[in-house]
């Protein structure tokens, strides 16, 4: 029983492909064999190509990650899968997939099956019935198609409580280091806070777990030791825990490793002593999520922060000697275009470099977030056009605020404010 | 073409040659080539379809896109964008009209399902037009305009000279009606040419965006993989070796009049430069530093870039050229360290360690940050070292040591310095941390030589000869070697032993004057009167001023 897992991103440079290298660690540690294929922008990747690869290994499944950008792109992939390999079952998983409508099936032809649950557990519990011959209906936190066409959803699936029952995917070498310019780390997954935007509070069940700060540095020193010295957290709220923070630190510190960490928090998960610890273990920049300047569509959206909150946060970061990314959107729910405007002076008021995530970009409303199962009450005006089932509306709406061609203006004005083209692009 | 190689663009000739058989065989044949082709395609590629043809017989253009949109429609993950490059003359503007309203149509149903999806149109027509000259560019003014209203996003191909022409009608103007120019060397189109520039293009663009696989490591070309399909269907791939090179300065000229500016040009550059210096490439480095110069058109050029010319001119051995650009970079930037120090470098090269010490002072006293400071200290140490000034060789060499200077060259010097000094005792405790450091293969024999020499100086001969006989394992036929040896026998009256050594070192060098004495010497002292006078004469002989020689050979023949 093979498993083949691709990541498909040609929107940017291939990154670590971290979630699959997760998926792939437990179902090679459970004993199905599998193979990860990552493609970015700049993966040369030919039909011909591909087909070879297909040939080569021969998966009974092949699991792709969906994104809003990359799902129509994906279904093509799927379909080319399925001629040449009819009886393997095409899977997707990932924050387009986990709340996507089953009925979304319907337009996605070659495509089998959702993941609804953490892909970990759900993707083990799929091979085992895979290879077991058992029926593929009714599995637990999958959704699919039965064999007459109908369409199924599997009863819930908790994931593990314990992130360390789940292998690590550099430990185990399905990651190489040795290949990356930056590796990408979860030291813990989930966020407690409510923001109507991100669909991470209903796929995490609003609360926080964590590897174990063990787990945590071995991965460090090991990665540490195959040359690379670039980390990025992907942890929303890196430093919720601040003693455990600083106990991670702390070990760091007197390991002596040299690292280069890009990482994410809160405004209010920060203070001075914290910040001056980040510089010392070699933390180079720390992004905060401003979304907006305007205090009154942060309370909007649910993230009731104060703006001198932000401002004093940002001014300790950057007298730290860190530089300081803020990720914001502009066509949020209660956002006028003057406070759109607001937020893109703020940030250069600030003295932030317009650069990387620091490029704003419109929201992009996604399934599972509060504003697209509420969109009317957030004030947001999705296009008439219909759209397929897959897709969330995605950034095809105006607001009650802001017509498109307001939202147009704020883009323009971001890319000429941005210091490097406004490179930074959503998935 | 390689079938497991993933190419990036595909150039198609399409014009049969002149003498051509029928030509509707031939735009068959053509099509089949190219239809077998895209499968070999990167997921995202562009095909470049180059004809000279007028629009009436343009036809392989349709044919060609047709092709691809059907490709595109059984694979639904790629995406391509197809680049029609071709005259143009205002006397076929009508008939081109009708051939891109053709093309509108077919792409239409792709520019739906890019807005029905969210996403980039998986098929989308970017036009190359040749004109000749200013002229051409105003006549076809509507054209252009037409093609940019329809999503066709043109650019326009023009000979170098008419470039700035071309550029000014620009001016003042919020929007032109082409997106780019590229600059060809032709006055009039040739489809060769224009792949060879426009597939350059692609590769310094590629390289601009920081793109490693445009130009990877250890290729020596531009490697951005691509075909080429000629009329009669055959199929080469597109590297030329010098391809960057012979293109690389329509390039530049092209994109001092486009976006990139020549801010873009520059840098694109100093990467393309930087990955030959990295491959050890230096003179299509130089070539490449030399085209970003002259793009300065004020005339003033970075020192910074001065500096790069004369570190691979350096790096060539040709001190002379490398030394001509750090004097203009200084003038530059007269407080620069760096330039200061491979002004020294490249003193230190000719031998002139005055001036080399001096040199890397100032660079010192400019404020050179590591790690370049420590080895300013350590050639300033080697300066003065050569110049047997020893206690400012150790005290620079010592700067060097604080500075946490790795392997053995510094300690080895280090002890050389006590050696000159007359210190053996304590020189080898340096040179012994020298050979603690493990050092090259190519240093170890020295290092052995100048420890054995230091116990030859305690008089310690017999560990100097253990030390000898390690020596002798890196370089067995090393004249000084020998003769060390040859010594220390004689201060421990091994006779015999010294004779073969001192043999052994006429050998390697016959014209020894000295080893046949030293061989008299030891004949002398095992008393052989005879063999001793001979072997004194022979010496004297070969070198007259060797007193030692002559007072024993007086000595012995008055006795």
């Amino acid at each position: 029983m093979k498993i083949l897992l691709i990541e498909f991103n040609p929107f940017q440079p291939e990154h670590t492909p971290i979630s699959l290298g997760y998926l792939a660690a437990c179902a090679k540690a459970s004993g199905f064999p599998t193979d990860l294929q990552n493609v970015g922008s700049n993966t040369r990747m030919s039909t011909a190509a591909f087909s070879r690869i297909l040939e080569d290994l021969q998966p009974q499944l092949i699991g792709f990650s969906a994104y809003q950008r990359n799902i129509f792109l994906v279904n093509g992939w799927a379909q080319a899968c399925k001629r040449l390999l009819p009886e393997t079952k095409i899977l997707i998983g990932g924050p387009q997939a986990t709340f996507m409508p089953t009925r979304a099936l319907r337009d996605l032809a070659s495509i089998d099956l959702i993941c609804r649950a953490e892909g970990e557990v759900a993707l083990l519990g799929l091979a085992g019935r895979l290879k077991e011959g058992q029926p593929l209906i009714d599995v637990p936190g999958w959704s699919g198609r039965g064999p007459d066409d109908t369409l199924w959803d599997g009863p819930p699936l908790a994931p593990s409580q314990d992130l360390d029952e789940y292998p690590s995917p550099y430990l185990d070498g399905t990651l190489n280091p040795g290949k990356m310019d930056e590796a990408i780390l979860l030291a813990s997954r989930g966020c407690p806070y409510q923001c109507a935007f991100c669909y991470t509070p209903r796929a995490f069940g609003k609360r926080i777990r964590y590897h174990s700060l063990e787990r945590v540095i071995e991965e460090l020193e090991w990665i540490r030791r195959q040359g690379l010295q670039s980390f990025w957290f992907a942890d929303p709220s890196f430093t919720f825990q601040a003693d455990r923070i600083h106990q991670l630190f702390d070990a760091l510190l007197r390991k002596g490793l040299d690292m280069h960490i890009w990482l994410e928090t809160r405004v209010d998960l920060v203070d001075q002593e914290l910040l001056t610890q980040m510089k010392r273990v070699g933390v180079h920049t720390v992004a905060y999520g401003l979304e907006s300047a305007a205090d009154h569509v942060r309370r909007r959206i649910g993230k009731p922060l104060e703006a001198d909150q932000v401002v004093r946060a940002i001014r300790i970061t950057q007298e730290a000697g860190l530089d300081v990314e803020l990720f914001s959107q502009y066509g949020l729910p209660g956002e006028s275009f003057e406070d759109a405007q607001g937020t893109l002076d703020f940030v250069r008021d600030n003295h932030v470099q317009v650069r990387g995530n620091t490029n704003a970009q419109q929201m992009q409303v996604y399934f599972g977030t509060r504003i697209q199962e509420e969109a009317e009450g957030f004030g947001i005006k999705p296009f008439e056009e219909p759209f397929p089932e897959y897709l969330s509306i995605g950034s095809r709406y105006e607001t009650e605020w802001m017509k498109t061609s307001e939202i147009e203006e704020m883009g323009r004005r971001w890319k000429a404010a941005s210091d490097d083209g406004g490179k930074h692009t959503v998935s | 073409m390689e079938e497991n190689t993933v190419y990036s663009n595909l150039f198609c000739l399409c014009d049969p040659p002149l003498s051509d058989e029928g030509e509707a065989q031939g735009a068959e044949r053509l099509r089949e080539s190219f239809s077998g082709l895209l499968p070999l395609l990167d997921f995202s590629s562009t095909c470049y379809l180059i004809s000279r043809q007028p629009p009436t017989e343009a036809r392989c253009f349709e044919d060609l896109l047709h092709e691809v949109s059907s490709f595109l429609e059984q694979n639904r993950f790629l995406q391509a964008n197809v680049r029609p490059v071709h005259p143009f003359s205002g006397n076929d503007a009508d008939a081109w009209i009708e051939t891109y309203l053709r093309f509108l149509r077919a792409c239409k149903p792709f520019q739906q399902e890019g807005y029905r999806e969210q996403i980039i149109a998986r098929l989308r027509v970017f036009p190359v037009i040749f004109l000749k000259d200013a002229a051409a560019v105003m006549e076809a003014g509507p054209f252009l305009s037409f093609l940019q209203e329809s999503f066709f996003l043109p650019s326009i191909l023009i000979p170098s000279q008419a470039i700035d022409e071309v550029a000014s009608l620009a001016t003042g103007r919020d929007a032109t009606p082409w997106v780019r120019i590229y600059a060809t060397d032709e006055s009039s189109f040739e489809p060769e040419r224009a792949h060879e520039i426009l597939h350059a293009q692609e590769v310094f663009d590629k390289l601009l965006e920081d793109d490693a696989e445009a130009f990877p490591e250890g290729n020596d070309s531009a490697s951005l993989e691509s075909l080429v399909l000629d009329h009669n269907g055959d199929v080469r791939s597109a590297k030329k070796k010098d391809l960057l090179l012979s293109t690389m300065e329509l390039v530049g000229t092209s994109y001092r009049v486009n976006p990139q500016g020549a801010t873009g040009w520059h840098q694109l550059c100093d990467r393309m430069a930087t990955r030959f210096v990295r491959q050890g490439m230096h003179e299509p480095a130089i070539t490449v530093w030399l085209s970003s110069a002259r793009a300065y058109l004020s005339g003033v050029v970075p020192p910074s870039l001065l500096l790069y010319i004369a570190l691979s001119h350096y790096e060539m051995g040709n001190l002379e050229k490398a030394m001509e650009a750090l004097t203009e970079a200084r003038e530059g930037d007269p407080h620069s360290a760096d330039i200061r120090y491979y002004m020294g470098q490249c003193e230190f090269g000719w031998r002139d360690y005055i001036e080399a010490a001096d040199r890397f002072q100032e660079a010192l006293e400019l404020g050179l940050p590591n790690p370049l400071r420590v080895e300013a200290h350590y050639y300033r140490g080697l300066s003065h070292y050569h110049l047997e000034e020893y206690d400012e060789a150790l005290e620079a060499l010592g700067e060097a040591a604080k500075g946490g200077m790795p392997g053995s060259p510094l300690p080895f010097y280090q002890g050389l310095c006590l050696l000159g000094k007359e210190d053996p005792q304590q020189a080898l405790s340096y040179l012994q941390e020298a050979l603690s450091r493990g050092p090259s293969s190519e240093d170890h024999f020295h290092v052995l030589f100048y420890i054995a020499h230091a116990h030859k100086e305690t008089e310690d001969f017999t560990n100097a000869l253990a030390y000898c006989a390690r020596a002798e394992e890196f370089q067995p036929d090393n004249y000084e070697l020998w003769n060390l040896k040859g010594f220390c026998h004689f201060k421990l009256r091994n006779h015999d032993e010294a004779i073969a050594c001192f043999e052994k070192a006429i050998e390697i060098d016959p014209k020894s004057g000295i080893d046949y004495a030293n061989i008299g010497s030891n004949l002398r002292d095992k008393g052989d009167t005879e063999g001793a006078i001979t072997m004194y004469r022979k010496a004297l002989s070969l070198d007259p001023t060797l007193d030692f020689a002559r007072d024993s050979l007086n000595r012995l023949l008055s006795s």
